[in-house]
């Protein structure tokens, strides 16, 4: 593609998308961490991770400022405009992703003073491997600009879906056979259901990433498990 | 080169442009100062020698009107000039002689138009025969010249016009008062004449007037519509590109070539009567045109394109947009050329020459077919004349002439003005 | 597990932009077929081929030199009186070619109005400017008629309220934005159909100019506008369909939210975002 005629305004563009990729990267890290942490029980792990949660929140509202900045000085337009709307909504969902990581790593602590790890744990690592995967897929897809990579991640929601179905049918059976447990499981429950929503907004990027290189919306529904609606 | 070195240079260079500069601003100056002393010389020389014209002197005589020389069944027969001279005699204190010298000496210190006043006078009452009147009139060119010190005693008295004895008489009518010096409105009420005293250029004046007035009603109209036409309607071809040059060429063709024009087809081919106003303004249009065509396509050229685009887009048509917005946007131009083409026009002597305008013409004309006379030819003539009284006359008509132009240009400066404020 | 999706039926395109500046579904009102121009040898547009919906704005962005004031030219026969312009193709308004020799142009550009880059009211007084126009096309049957056209266009073009009480002053006293006014005012005056606009703010300041492109956006309800102009910003502020011209061709038109927000053509975006000249 070529250049813009101002190179201050193509620097501009590119270093807005190379701050998105490194935010992406830091929030890949803590999710990978998080879910290390949470598999081994590892408190510092969590702990550091927990503290970096803060750089992500920064790098977001940066993100935002730099893009209200290039739209009120830049005007841009077409795919300029699509690029910087791009950037700021990812970084959105980065910066969920990352307080989700944060929540995980939270339980993280307490499970480690009360439960140790055991087959569900293991369930939950499996899961939270899919999920950090496909988050790196799409923020490679990103990188590179690549749309079918994006779409493929798109089209694959159901896979993490389903692990959760199943997580959540095994917690249920556990917490309903053993009261005991409830706790232990609750907390088990959200951690899984914090990975099924990193899963979405990996998701939510993966669209994101569409619209930005195509300028089409994708319009229809995800493919969903509806297990709501018997 | 070291810094100073260099330094030295660029001050020395520096000190050569301005060098220059001062010696072309003083070629300016220079060249200015030549051009008006050239002018103020010009000037100052018709001036005075033409400024003399403006006074006259007029004497005042009472005339006694002789029953015995006036007859009444044949007045115009009848010989005035001797009965004013004869009364003048006798104002001196003279009698005639046998042989008429002493009338004769008389008669050439007073204008014949004396003569002329009493046959009016006598002819509209009868009954003033018999009785004394006082007439007023101008004195002789000669005696005239006398007063104005240009005919001088100390010149031998074998080669003046004018005795000693005229002049002694010429000196008492001065001191006792019955000549006057007074403005010379003879000069500019009356027509041409042989007797320099009477002649004036009313009719050169009324003539001029006439025949500018055929130029401009022939070339004015034609010339813009000439220009329009080239200007907004022609097709830019290769036939608009020859009459263009040939127009250009026309401009610069000697004004005497027109005259030759003039005599082989105006007078010998449509019998145009010779000498008129008419066939002079005929001829002077014909100069006149190309300098009309080329100002009104200048003034045309002037005008902005967007004017003419606004009017297309509104829906006028090709002739509404040239003759509702062009022409009137372009009007100052157009008039400063053609009063300019015409002041031109009003100075020309050569072809009004080869068409015969140099006839005499001792009345004001009668029409624009009949002979007429212009200021310019009127200078020439004079300047040709034998007496010495024309002389100052040429010179005054030149000024007259010049103060036209000058009025002629102004009215184009102000017309000007007055049409560019609005845009 | 799943079946890998490598085509994507689920995929369904989103087609219309819903927003409020979105071109009604307006029938066409001038039908541009395959339009060359040639200023002697050269050629200056190539094929031009497309529609102009009525009661809407029009806009034609392009780099310059690449023949959108040349084809905005061609609408009203205004080439006509360059020497040595041919126009081949066919430029439709109601059922009748323009470029017809039996159209008279002068007919036409009652029909068709124009306001030019530079503002150029006639040097008359301001009441003239506008009473020129219905008066060589015979519109106004009476002075009092005269006067109330006058008044009427005056208004529509939002300039009564300022010159109401000088209507007999120079037109050309007046600033640059209500000059530009007055030119259309005066267009208006002959009850055209379509109005053409060639840059007509580009040598007005932003609060002139804003106050024009209001009017546009009044004067679209009536009339049929085409706009040339090398803002694209104007073009996105103003336009509800945009044609982008380069190098006398028609590379792409379509609703302007689609040009600006996500164009076909690769030219088209290079050109909007500041890539090519």
């Amino acid at each position: 593609m070529n250049e813009h005629i101002v190179r201050s305004y193509e620097d501009e563009l590119n270093q807005l998308a190379a701050e998105v990729v490194r935010m992406g990267g830091l929030a890949e890290a803590q999710v990978n961490d998080s879910i290390q942490a949470f598999a081994r029980r590892d408190v510092p792990l969590a702990q550091a991770m927990i503290g970096r949660d803060g750089k992500l929140d920064a790098m977001e509202a940066e993100i935002e400022r730099a893009a209200i900045r290039m739209i009120a000085l830049r005007q841009p337009m077409a795919n300029d405009l699509r690029r910087t709307m791009a950037a700021m909504k990812i970084a959105m969902n980065l910066e969920r992703c990352g307080d989700l990581a944060k929540n995980i790593g939270k339980r993280t602590l307490i499970l480690a003073e009360a439960e140790p790890a055991g087959p569900v744990t293991r369930s939950i690592e499996r899961m939270g491997k899919l999920v950090a995967s496909r988050l790196k897929e799409v923020i490679d897809a990103y990188t590179a600009s690549e749309v079918d990579r994006a779409v493929s991640v798109w089209s694959r929601d159901t896979e993490v879906d389903e692990h959760y179905e199943s997580l959540f049918r095994e917690l249920l059976t556990y917490m309903m056979g053993d009261p005991r447990t409830i706790t232990a499981g609750a907390h088990l429950l959200f951690v899984a259901k914090n990975l099924e929503r990193i899963g979405d907004h990996a998701t939510n990027i993966a669209e994101i990433v569409h619209f930005e290189i195509t300028g089409q919306e994708i319009v229809s529904e995800r493919p969903k498990l509806d297990t709501l609606t018997p | 080169m070291t810094d100073a070195a260099q330094i030295q240079l660029k001050n020395g260079r520096l000190k050569r442009r301005h060098a220059a500069e001062a010696r072309f601003r003083l070629y300016g100056r220079v060249a200015i100062i030549v051009a008006l002393s050239f002018l103020v010389l010009l000037l100052g020389r018709i001036g005075l020698q033409g400024y003399s014209t403006f006074t006259t002197n007029t004497v005042s005589l009472p005339v006694y009107l002789d029953p015995a020389r006036i007859d009444r069944a044949d007045l115009e027969g009848s010989n005035y000039d001797y009965v004013v001279a004869l009364s003048l005699l006798k104002r001196m204190g003279e009698t005639e002689d046998e042989f008429g010298v002493n009338s004769g000496d008389a008669m050439a210190l007073v204008s014949r138009d004396l003569g002329f006043q009493i046959l009016d006078k006598v002819k509209a009452d009868p009954n003033l025969i018999g009785k004394t009147i006082t007439v007023t009139g101008p004195v002789k060119a000669d005696a005239d010249l006398y007063y104005k010190g240009e005919l001088k005693r100390s010149t031998d008295e074998a080669d003046r016009k004018l005795n000693d004895r005229q002049l002694d008489w010429l000196d008492r009518l001065k001191k006792s008062g019955a000549v006057t010096s007074g403005f010379n409105v003879n000069f500019f009420t009356h027509a041409d004449s042989t007797e320099p005293e009477q002649a004036g250029i009313l009719g050169a004046v009324i003539g001029s007037a006439m025949m500018l007035l055929v130029t401009a009603l022939i070339a004015v109209p034609m010339g813009v519509m000439a220009a329009v036409w080239l200007e907004e309607f022609a097709p830019k071809n290769r036939w608009t590109d020859i009459i263009e040059v040939n127009i250009n060429n026309l401009a610069a063709v000697p004004s005497i070539v027109y005259g030759l024009l003039g005599l082989a087809v105006f007078i010998n081919w449509f019998g145009a009567p010779r000498g008129s106003a008419l066939t002079g303004g005929m001829v002077l249009a014909l100069m006149a045109l190309p300098t009309v065509i080329i100002a009104t396509r200048s003034a045309l050229k002037a005008v902005p394109p967007s004017i003419r685009e606004a009017a297309w887009g509104v829906g006028a048509s090709r002739t509404q947009t040239v003759f509702h917005h062009v022409l009137p946007q372009a009007m100052p131009g157009v008039m400063t050329g053609t009063i300019l083409s015409l002041a031109h026009a009003l100075g020309e002597t050569a072809p009004l020459l080869m068409i015969g305008m140099i006839a005499f013409n001792p009345g004001l004309p009668q029409g624009f077919t009949s002979s007429a006379s212009v200021l310019p030819v009127q200078v020439f003539i004079w300047e040709n004349a034998s007496e010495r009284a024309f002389h100052e006359r040429t010179a005054a008509a030149i000024i007259v002439l010049l103060v036209f132009m000058i009025a002629m240009n102004a009215a184009a400066v102000i017309l000007r003005r007055r049409f560019e404020r609005r845009w | 597990m799943v079946a890998p999706m490598t085509t994507q039926p689920p995929l369904i395109r989103t087609a219309a932009p819903h927003s409020h500046n979105a071109a009604p579904v307006n029938p066409p009102k001038i039908l541009v077929r395959d339009v060359n121009v040639f200023y002697g040898p050269k050629q200056a547009l190539f094929d031009v081929t497309l529609d102009i919906p009525g009661k809407a704005v029009t806009a034609f962005i392009g780099p310059s030199g690449c023949g959108k004031s040349t084809f905005l030219r061609c609408i009203n026969r205004m080439n006509d009186t360059i020497p040595g312009c041919r126009v081949d193709g066919r430029i439709e308004m109601d059922g009748e070619n323009v470029n017809d020799s039996h159209i008279d142009p002068v007919i036409l550009r009652a029909k068709v109005g124009m306001v030019f880059q530079k503002p150029n009211p006639f040097p008359k007084s301001i009441f003239e400017n506008v009473a020129y126009g219905p008066r060589i096309h015979g519109i106004a049957s009476s002075k009092s008629d005269l006067e109330g056209i006058v008044e009427a266009s005056l208004k529509k073009a939002g300039l009564w309220a300022e010159v109401s009480d000088r209507l007999h002053q120079p037109g050309t006293g007046l600033s640059g934005g209500q000059q530009q006014r007055l030119v259309i005012a005066r267009a208006i005056a002959v009850s055209p159909e379509v109005i053409l606009m060639d840059e007509p703010c580009s040598a007005l300041d932003p609060i002139a100019t804003a106050k024009i492109e209001e009017l546009i956006d009044e004067l679209r309800q009536q009339y049929c506008i085409v706009i040339v102009t090398h803002s694209m910003a104007q073009a996105a502020r103003v336009s509800q369909r945009t044609a982008f011209f380069h190098m006398g061709k028609l590379i792409e038109t379509g609703s302007t939210e689609e040009i600006f927000t996500n164009p076909r053509e690769s030219r088209t975006q290079d050109y909007i975002t500041g890539r090519i000249g």
